[in-house]
């Protein structure tokens, strides 16, 4: 008997930053720890290194039904902290108006592709608050030192949107 | 605005390769006093900092140059390094160097014209505002843009900064089934690059009609629209062998700016697509020559903001060559498994001249017996049109005085905008500060 399922949604994890501009780099330091995380993904995870961002995002954009981005994220919190929200949230919640801290248009590029039917209408943000931005190789201490706990707290998130979008 | 009114403009932070530039004007009662393209970059090292690197390294040093046209620093190094070394390579890695350096063509022209230009043909700041009043031919602007960034990615392993192109040919080469796909897309793009040209020809009447005889440069062949290799070709003076390069380029340096200027047979000369078009026109591929028509384009054009559409000519240039290249590569046997060819290492020196989008690129490197290199030199097309820009505008300001502020500094930021300096350039150039004296 044929058994009946659900076509399972694509999901691309998109890490953004400057490996050069220490914790901005944190995006692609948290893409290299989930690709790494080989239990969690399923044939439908992508992993894309999106660099610095700008309109070439759209071109990797389309061709998922559901992304995740991990950035810098300025929110001013304490170093460190994480913060996991959609895109609509960013419009609805002025507590977390933040922008990415490389491209502030980033948030804007991906509203556009959404206009224009480039990007898909469910995009999440893992963000992470940086210590230092600065011109340098590598992340500060205050961000090294809560490594384990930012891993964790990502896979979490997107374990929750792989159970909700690729079951 | 009044002619008798002093006009002061100061746009700073203009950007450009990979920094700034700024516009100062000064006028009086309708007399220009000063005009003056300042750029204030601090210098980047890169000759210094090749010395002492070992040969296979140069390549991917020097394509970090340009985030756009990395493609074309790489491969103006490889044939630098491979001139210096007697080092032979095959007809399909000059094939398949010919489809990267297109696809890089491909990606700077529509990504100047689709995103930087395009606002003004809109008369719109930026190219957001045109996501809600001309939706579909930002669509079609993306879809090319698209297209030539995942064929910079097939052929050189990575969109920017190739990876995959070598000393003596390539260490990954794109198998025949991936080939035949990328040549299906070429093909279907014709369709959308037409769609995107009406647009822009609808829209023609916001490029100035501005005109300043000046010298083109830029490399010319008999066999081919010169891009990948050629000699050096003046519409002054002819044609002239690679090795005079110095001789062409007299780079020299000026009070108001760290990059250095150049000029050949005048008091300045301009490179880029509109050189090459001026050059090398009548070996365009057939598409590429009826669009030309359509924009009444004829050699030699002295508006330099036909420089844009020249771009556009070469895009579609660059799509139906490409379909021709791959029917080449695929009748001609396609080897996915050769190997660099070999060679010996050894001293010399060795000049690599290419085409890149902004204009003709030179490397110059030096290498001692161990392959090290121990001198370099790079001349960048930007440079050699920061001069032309500055004449330009000296010619083109008098002409702007009594329009307002505004219109003034839009005129002359198109200006510089079409010699197309660098991606980072357009947001910034709006970063506009008026003082009235």
């Amino acid at each position: 008997m044929n058994k009946i399922t659900m076509t399972a949604l694509s999901i691309g994890i998109i890490g953004v930053g400057n490996p050069l501009r220490k914790d901005d780099g944190i995006g692609i330091v948290l893409l290299h720890h989930m690709k790494n995380a080989a239990k969690l993904n399923p044939d439908s995870l992508s992993f894309i290194d999106g660099g610095t961002g700008g309109m070439n995002v759209l071109h990797v954009c389309n061709k998922f039904d559901v992304i995740v981005f991990l950035d810098a994220v300025d929110f001013k919190a304490n170093p460190g902290e994480t913060r996991f929200f959609s895109i609509d949230n960013i419009k609805s919640n002025k507590q977390v108006s933040s922008v990415s801290t490389h491209h502030e248009d980033l948030f804007q590029i991906i509203r556009i592709g959404q206009k224009i039917g480039e990007c898909p209408n469910k995009v999440f943000v893992f963000g992470v608050q940086p210590a230092d931005i600065g011109f340098g190789e590598g992340l500060t201490e205050q961000i090294n030192g809560k490594i384990e706990d930012i891993i964790l707290s990502m896979k979490k998130y997107i374990l929750k949107v792989i159970e909700e979008y690729n079951n | 605005m009044s002619s008798s009114k002093e006009v002061s403009i100061n746009v700073e932070h203009l950007t450009r390769v990979e920094g700034h530039g700024n516009i100062v004007l000064n006028a009086n009662s309708g007399v220009l006093k000063k005009v003056e393209w300042q750029v204030p970059e601090a210098p980047r090292f890169f000759e210094s900092f090749v010395r002492n690197r070992p040969y296979n390294e140069l390549s991917h040093l020097t394509s970090r140059i340009c985030g756009i046209c990395s493609i074309g620093h790489s491969l103006a190094s490889l044939k630098a390094t491979e001139n210096a070394m007697d080092i032979h390579i095959s007809e399909q890695t000059e094939l398949l160097r010919k489809l990267a350096l297109h696809g890089e063509n491909m990606q700077s022209h529509i990504l100047h014209i689709g995103y930087l230009v395009a606002p003004d043909l809109f008369s719109v700041g930026s190219v957001f505002p045109l996501i809600s009043s001309a939706k579909e031919t930002v669509k079609k602007i993306i879809s090319l843009h698209r297209l030539a960034n995942e064929m910079s990615e097939l052929i050189c392993g990575r969109t920017t900064h190739p990876i995959t192109l070598v000393p003596g040919g390539f260490s990954d080469i794109p198998s025949e089934k991936q080939l035949f796909q990328l040549q299906k897309r070429l093909i279907n793009c014709m369709e959308t690059c037409t769609v995107v040209a009406q647009v822009v020809l609808d829209n023609i009447d916001k490029l100035p009609n501005f005109t300043r005889e000046t010298e083109f440069i830029g490399l010319t062949s008999t066999d081919e629209y010169a891009l990948y290799d050629g000699i050096i070709g003046s519409t002054d003076t002819g044609n002239h062998p690679v090795d005079d390069y110095i001789t062409i380029v007299n780079e020299f340096i000026v009070p108001q700016s760290t990059a250095k200027y150049c000029k050949h047979n005048r008091e300045s000369y301009m490179v880029g697509a509109l050189a090459r078009f001026n050059l090398n026109s009548d070996l365009l591929n057939p598409s590429a020559k009826d669009l030309a028509k359509k924009f009444d384009l004829q050699p030699i054009n002295y508006n330099p903001f036909m420089n844009n559409i020249a771009q556009l000519v070469e895009f579609v240039h660059s799509v139906e060559d490409s379909i021709e290249l791959i029917d080449v590569l695929i009748d001609s046997g396609l080897k996915t498994d050769e190997k660099p060819s070999t060679f010996v290492i050894k001293e010399g020196r060795g000049i690599g001249a290419i085409e890149v989008p902004r204009g003709i690129l030179f490397h110059d490197y030096t290498y001692n017996k161990k392959g090290i290199c121990t001198k370099a030199n790079c001349v960048i097309p930007t440079n050699q049109n920061h001069n032309n820009i500055q004449k330009d505008m000296e010619a083109f300001a008098p002409e702007l005085l009594e329009k307002s502020k505004e219109e003034i500094t839009l005129n002359l930021e198109m200006l510089v905008r079409a010699y197309d300096p660098c991606i980072s350039c357009s947001t910034h150039y709006l970063d506009v500060q008026f003082v009235d004296e």
